[in-house]
């Protein structure tokens, strides 16, 4: 015979640290209660998540077009000369490179693509196996990219 | 002569619940402390780079992991449907993004010094020379994948709030599913950039 073992929290019988880790998990209390207006169709939910896949597969096809030509590598290169560290005189320091203009390129990639999705599909329910497919496949495809061993025309030695 | 089970332990001996709590509550507290103390050997490091930077950037991508796998292992009961993790979730996973966020930025820092050249001690241009599969396997997969966790984050937090508590309803199954995925992807991405991140510091330094 098994005994029921779970009962209610009793807070005064709480320690302090169990009392710091639940107002801790609260914390921002706006943010902990959710929205008092939820979203009704998984449109936005879906252009959400996709929107990131983009953004990141964007990155990595700019990583392949960079890494394949001198040319393209100096325009990447300009595009994320905003970020700082960027350039840098400095030898001894050195500098990101054109690293910073493939992390614009995720940017960019990611937060154009989301308010075009939503805006499509802020009313519209999107089927689950359309948001998985698209998910994964963005997901996997940037992984498997930053793999040189799979692309012959990257740099191994 | 025999005693039964009730009749050996005293009536003050603090119940089950109590017990696993303190211990629950005291391993993981210990635990945290010992995992983010990992980076602060770093201070004892002959290079002045791997010095500062190394202990910046090193307890910034540990904090971040440990935050980001405690978000993901939360995504397994929440998928499940486990309602009453809901809030938390929603602020984890927002401290999770932003915390993956300064471990980002502090690891850009930490890159510029990576790049240096080979006569000032630069650990790239060394790893080209030496174990040229060290940079273009493991650090060309450690740059890229951590930025995912970025994307991911802000995706799941804007979710997990703009939903409420609705997200559990049935018509929004999916898009529970989805979210949760979201987040162990997020978790992986987090583990996969760390053991990557100390494979390299561990064949050269800043």
């Amino acid at each position: 015979m098994t005994r029921q073992l779970s009962r209610q929290p009793q807070k005064e019988n709480e320690p302090v640290y169990g009392r710091i880790w639940a107002q801790f998990k609260k914390f921002p209390n706006g943010l902990a209660e959710g929205s008092q207006k939820p979203l009704t169709v998984s449109g936005p939910a879906a252009a959400a998540l996709i929107s990131a896949g983009i953004g990141c597969f964007t990155m990595m096809f700019t990583h392949h077009l960079s890494d394949t030509s001198k040319a393209r590598e100096k325009i990447v290169w300009a595009i994320g000369s905003w970020i700082p560290g960027s350039r840098n005189p400095s030898e001894l320091w050195g500098n990101i490179g054109s690293y910073t203009g493939k992390e614009t390129m995720l940017l960019v990639g990611w937060l154009v693509s989301w308010p075009i999705l939503y805006f499509l599909w802020k009313k519209k329910n999107i089927k689950a196996k359309t948001m998985f497919f698209w998910f994964f496949a963005l997901f996997i495809a940037a992984t498997a990219m930053s793999w040189h061993p799979l692309f012959p025309y990257l740099p191994l030695m | 002569m025999l005693q039964t089970q009730n009749e050996s332990i005293s009536p003050e001996f603090p119940k089950q619940l109590d017990i696993a709590k303190v211990s629950v509550y005291g391993l993981s507290i210990l635990s945290a402390l010992m995992f983010l103390f990992l980076p602060f050997v770093n201070l004892l490091h002959p290079s002045p780079w791997q010095r500062w930077l190394g202990t910046i950037h090193g307890f910034g991508a540990l904090l971040a992991t440990v935050v980001a796998v405690y978000t993901g292992h939360l995504a397994f009961p929440l998928l499940r449907g486990v309602t009453k993790i809901l809030p938390q979730m929603r602020t984890l996973t927002f401290w999770s993004t932003f915390i993956a966020f300064l471990g980002i930025a502090t690891g850009n820092l930490a890159y510029m010094r990576y790049r240096a050249g080979i006569d000032l001690g630069g650990a790239r241009a060394w790893l080209k020379e030496n174990s040229p599969l060290a940079q273009y396997v493991l650090m060309e997969y450690h740059e890229f994948t951590v930025l995912f966790t970025l994307p991911l984050g802000v995706a799941c937090t804007w979710i997990l709030w703009h939903y409420g508590d609705s997200i559990l309803e049935k018509q929004n199954r999916h898009v529970l599913s989805a979210t949760c995925v979201g987040l162990m992807a997020m978790m992986f991405f987090a583990m996969g950039g760390l053991v990557t991140g100390l494979g390299i510091a561990k064949i050269h330094a800043l």
